[in-house]
């Protein structure tokens, strides 16, 4: 066996069934039907069915909203206190049949004599102009606990993605969106580098937690181009057991992200141009090491060239979309701590350029490669490679919770140590 | 056709303009995998701003604008739809009727107002008066100038493309035939 150093990395299978299942069935042992024949009731008997016909007139429905303006007349009287508010009964009698009129030409569609339950929806749904506020439903009692239509809750794990993002790494987390991956490493009898007294046996989680609040859109910026940008807060952690290898990061970042195109050539398959600027500060597991910066990083889509969008290969089996990226990172190293790499310099500009390939076979099983280039603008003006590999089965339908393997050689920013790792984990991503 | 079958072909018509080709959305598939496939990039950045606005999107039925929490690429097309339809001001195709009826007299007034010869003021055309009091419906270039016209200022809403056949009567005859064209 050569001496190159390997992991082997074993992880554990975590899910959480129910957050990925449907919310609990409801309790209905009412039948729709029935649940609307009691609504109905319900209404006829707040709007008052005098002739006790069992469909709503509109002479009743006219009476009805007369009833529910003496609040209305109260408050206009109240908010000019001091004017004397007269009101003529005619001319107000004749508003109120008129909206009548208007709400009874909308919902009866069938032009009987009233409103049947088959129009009870469009009826509670429509809108009351002036001097009333809302729809018709506003001045009808609420039906009773378990009359009105239950909407199924949303999974617990649908709400929390709906605001945060779990994915690997936060700068590719959304295209080929590897997941976040929790692994343990056992190291083989030909591994190099272990010091004295170090384990064996290790654990690594790879993972970014950003914080997605709603985004904006900005239109005719610089002339025809439309712009978003959305705000953003990010944690992202590359740690393991092994403090003594210096290869901890954990990044915090503060920024915005966003796309910019013009809207008026987005048929024609034109280019749009995706954004992300944020402000970094980077330590390690122990917050020893101190760097305050940046990253600014872009990525364009166009996708007849698979760039944001999935084209065949070989047509329903296997389909392609990639995404390539540049950027700059900056970091001035307040405190390098007991890195020596870090201790090195005081300060660093990277430029990088990065791609990322995702192969979807059968939906379900997706290869990533990804390849980066490193080049450091200061200091030694290394250049560096790193290439990863990762194949990862979906479990769920969501592509929620994953196994895959995966393969990284080469050098990781920002200290740029040698990296040689097969690991099979589990990954989680939301 | 239902109101969700006509969000659903409105949304195909968006896609199909961004993609630049025919997508077939009618097995439900996910946003983002084949045939549509679009990575959470693309789906949170440009797609989100064309469903929110009016060339293409749904500005003209929703209350309030879809925010990049209502999906991603593992929704499904018909879960967007039925997204969309909750926070819709149309909850009826009779409701959406009655907007296209007037979307589409304002289109075909301002059309029909530019393709006259000499150009007449929109508030001119009269429904009830023959197409042919306008428009030169013998010369089968006016024709054509009017059905493409149709076909294209109106595409996100026509479920089916005008024919020439269509554009005969009064104004209010072809203004029916195109809302026809809009709901089934």
């Amino acid at each position: 066996m050569s001496p190159s150093r390997s992991k082997l990395a074993v992880c554990c299978l975590y899910c959480i069934g129910a957050m990925f299942g449907r919310s609990p069935a409801t309790s209905a042992a009412q039948s729709t039907d029935e649940l609307e024949a009691a609504r109905f009731r319900q209404v006829l008997e707040a709007v008052g069915d005098e002739n006790h016909d069992g469909i709503i007139e509109r002479v009743e429905f006219a009476k009805f909203l007369q009833r529910n303006t003496t609040n209305l007349v109260q408050q206009l009287q109240q908010s000019a206190p001091g004017l004397s508010v007269s009101i003529d009964p005619v001319a107000f009698q004749r508003t109120i049949d008129g909206i009548a009129r208007q709400i009874f030409n909308k919902v009866n569609r069938d032009n009987d004599a009233g409103i049947d339950i088959k129009e009870l929806n469009q009826f509670e749904e429509a809108e009351l102009p002036w001097p009333f506020k809302g729809s018709v439903k506003d001045l009808l009692p609420p039906p009773p606990a378990g009359m009105a239509p239950q909407e199924q809750p949303k999974p617990v794990l649908d709400v929390i993605s709906d605001w945060i993002s779990v994915r690997k790494s936060f700068l590719d987390s959304k295209d080929i969106g590897n997941p976040a991956t929790f692994a343990l490493t056992g190291y083989g009898k030909d591994q190099d580098g272990l010091k004295t007294g170090q384990h064996r046996t290790s654990w690594q989680l790879q993972g970014a937690i950003s914080l997605q609040p709603l985004g904006h859109v900005v239109t005719n910026f610089l002339g025809n181009m439309t712009a978003t940008w959305n705000p953003l807060i990010v944690l992202e952690a590359n740690v393991n057991s092994d403090i003594t290898n210096n290869t901890d990061t954990i990044v915090h970042r503060v920024g915005v992200e966003g796309t910019l195109f013009d809207e008026s050539t987005v048929n024609q398959g034109s280019w749009s141009h995706n954004y992300i600027l944020t402000l970094d500060y980077t330590t390690d597991r122990q917050y020893a090491v101190d760097m305050l910066g940046g990253t600014v990083q872009y990525s364009p889509d166009k996708l007849s060239l698979g760039i944001g969008r999935y084209l065949p290969i070989i047509e329903p089996v296997m389909y392609y979309r990639w995404r390539p990226y540049v950027g700059f990172t900056y970091a001035n190293v307040l405190d390098p701590a007991e890195n020596p790499k870090l201790q090195a310099f005081s300060n660093y500009v990277n430029f990088f350029t990065r791609a990322g390939l995702e192969l979807a076979i059968w939906s379900r099983l997706k290869i990533t490669p990804e390849f980066a280039l490193y080049q450091e603008l200061v200091n030694q003006q290394d250049a560096h490679v790193l290439f990863d590999i990762t194949g990862r089965l979906a479990l769920d339908e969501k592509d929620r919770a994953s196994v895959q393997i995966s393969y990284e050689r080469g050098q990781k920013a920002p200290s740029f140590q040698s990296q040689d790792v097969v690991s099979f984990g589990l990954g989680i991503k939301l | 056709m239902a109101m969700n079958d006509i969000v659903l072909f409105r949304l195909e018509v968006l896609i199909e303009t961004l993609v630049g080709k025919q997508v077939d959305v009618t097995k439900n598939p996910k946003l983002g995998e084949p045939p549509i496939g679009f990575d959470d990039v693309y789906l949170h950045g440009v797609f989100l701003v064309f469903l929110n606005e009016n060339q293409y999107g749904f500005s003209d039925i929703l209350k309030k604008p879809l925010t990049k929490n209502d999906f991603d690429g593992s929704t499904k097309i018909n879960d967007l739809v039925a997204t969309m339809l909750k926070i819709s001001v149309v909850k009826s195709v009779d409701d959406y009727r009655t907007k296209m009826t007037e979307r589409v007299r304002l289109g075909l007034r301002s059309i029909i107002s530019q393709l006259a010869s000499p150009p007449i003021a929109e508030d001119r055309i009269i429904p009830t008066h023959p197409l042919s009091e306008y428009l030169d419906v013998h010369d089968d270039s006016v024709l054509l100038k009017l059905q493409l016209a149709l076909n294209q200022g109106l595409r996100k809403y026509l479920l089916t493309p005008m024919a020439t056949d269509d554009l005969s009567g009064t104004v209010l005859d072809v203004q029916t035939n195109v809302v026809n064209n809009t709901i089934a």
